[in-house]
């Protein structure tokens, strides 16, 4: 294959936590300077500059994905047709920590401010699916719905 | 020098066993000879005297006896059948360690490898298996896959594939179904090893640490009803609304409608008690539940009507009636 690079199409993430090498540097393509970024999704794994969770992004995602999950295991929750709780756990694993864990494993190994905002929307996801409130205690939730922490999720 | 490259145990070794040779250094070659490396018994490399040839394609119209494997969860079985539907032999076995298909599977092909008394030595395996792929991958630096790729080749197995139909159809067969649905005795393999665990001390202190993140569930009412966490996950959550959870971390209304946590100063009194023995009490809602003279009557009629004491309350987390009764006799408690 003899495929040319689009200078338009083409961004520079520089991946550091120390001393950003990135700010001294260009990069150019056929004399044109291609575009820095500090965060990029490639395959729908959010990377950012610093190799941590951008919060807000996180969330939007989080939303955009688990809202139609958290809808389904709210209708279950209503119709009262889950009779064990083996049955949630599988349901919970399936349509909400699957959804929100899979693209974020490799930054939530790394970054213990993404797994505790993973652990919080994860809790507030909970809520809304059994129709618990806003001060129901997080602990008791996790507990109930039998949900590993995101640290121990990320380990196994 | 071609006996010790095949032997895979050091191709470094060996080729400067090589250079030696070609420079004329003969002293030189018989100080690497007697040397650890090349003595040792376990090889790193596959000897290419010993590669898999590609796998005759099983026919449909062939009809002598042949083995294959049946997946089940927790076993495999290694059934030799002829004319489609006699089973003439049959071995069943489990990885002792990771008893997972792969595992199961390699653990009794190597068994069957050393088992002497095996006749007939024809194996089908289906197009896609991955133990095929892995005996087949000549890349492989996978120690247990070479020793069972070389082990299948000394003891002159034929490997053959199937169509996934094949496969299906010897699976149905009337007569093994009958045979897979009686017990019969699965062996416990332990070969081979997969060195499990290296790190020990790390893992039971990870272990450790993941147990006391999971007792960090517990509240203080939840760890005096029931300390074991595996009960109260078998629940369903749908039998929990809002107040039974806030109440089981120890909050309520009070009757002029305000929200009070139960935790409780030195020395105060718990809301609506008057009794010099409600002193000591640190938990509202617990001492209601486990102490307080002015329950007792309450307290009886559930004991009785669940059947237990206040020592085994976790009996009746285990069904929907008891549990039922147990919140409803918390929630009064709270009001």
């Amino acid at each position: 294959m003899d495929l040319e690079l689009t200078t338009t199409k083409c961004k520079r993430l520089v991946l550091s936590r120390g001393y950003q090498y990135g700010a001294t540097t260009t990069c150019r393509i056929n004399g044109d300077e291609v575009e820095d970024v500090d965060h990029m999704s490639i395959v729908g794994l959010y990377l950012s500059s610093k190799f941590k969770l951008s919060q807000d992004a996180f969330y939007d995602e989080c939303n955009a994905r688990l809202s139609a999950n958290v809808r389904i295991l709210y209708n279950l929750t209503r119709l009262n047709i889950i009779k064990t709780a083996k049955e949630w756990h599988t349901l919970i694993i399936w349509y909400i920590s699957n959804t929100m864990f899979s693209n974020q494993y490799p930054l939530l190994a790394i970054d213990k401010a993404a797994r505790t905002a993973c652990d919080q929307r994860m809790v507030n996801s909970l809520r809304l699916a059994f129709n618990w409130s806003k001060n129901t205690p997080a602990k008791l939730v996790m507990l109930f719905a039998n949900c590993d922490s995101s640290e121990i999720v990320v380990r196994k | 020098m071609e006996n010790e490259i095949a032997s895979g145990n050091d191709h470094t070794t060996a080729y400067r066993m090589l250079l030696c040779q070609l420079n004329g250094q003969k002293d030189e070659i018989a100080s690497i000879c007697s040397s650890s490396t090349i003595t040792s018994q376990r090889g790193r490399y596959y000897d290419p005297r010993k590669l898999m040839r590609k796998p005759y394609d099983w026919n449909p119209e062939f009809n002598w006896p042949i083995w294959f494997f049946v997946e089940r969860s927790g076993r495999t079985v290694a059934v030799k059948m002829a004319n489609w539907d006699v089973v003439i032999d049959l071995r069943s076995g489990r990885h002792s360690t990771k008893p997972i298909s792969y595992f199961n599977t390699m653990a009794l092909l190597y068994h069957m490898c050393d088992d002497g008394t095996i006749s007939g030595r024809d194996l089908l395996f289906p197009g896609s298996s991955t133990l095929l792929m892995a005996l087949s991958n000549v890349g492989s630096r996978d120690i247990k896959t070479i020793e069972l790729r070389e082990k299948s080749f000394d003891t002159r197995w034929t490997i053959f594939t199937g169509a996934d139909y094949v496969i299906d159809r010897l699976k149905s067969s009337r007569s093994l179904r009958k045979l897979l649905a009686r017990s019969f005795t699965v062996m416990d393999l332990s070969i081979p090893d997969l060195g499990t665990v290296s790190h020990k001390k790390g893992a039971l202190v990870q272990e450790q640490r993941d147990k006391s993140k999971n007792e960090e569930l517990h509240t203080e009412l939840t760890r005096a009803i029931c300390e074991n966490l595996d009960i109260w996950r078998q629940i369903n959550p749908v039998y929990l609304n809002t107040m039974d959870l806030l109440r089981l971390a120890g909050h309520y209304y009070t009757t002029d409608g305000k929200f009070m946590t139960s935790h409780l100063s030195d020395d105060e009194m718990p809301p609506g008690c008057t009794d010099d023995r409600c002193k000591s009490a640190k938990h509202t809602i617990m001492h209601r539940i486990f102490d307080c003279p002015r329950f007792a009557s309450q307290r009886e009629d559930f004991l009785k009507s669940v059947g237990t004491d206040m020592q085994h309350l976790e009996k009746t987390l285990m069904n929907y009636a008891s549990m039922k009764k147990l919140f409803t006799f918390i929630r009064d408690c709270s009001n």
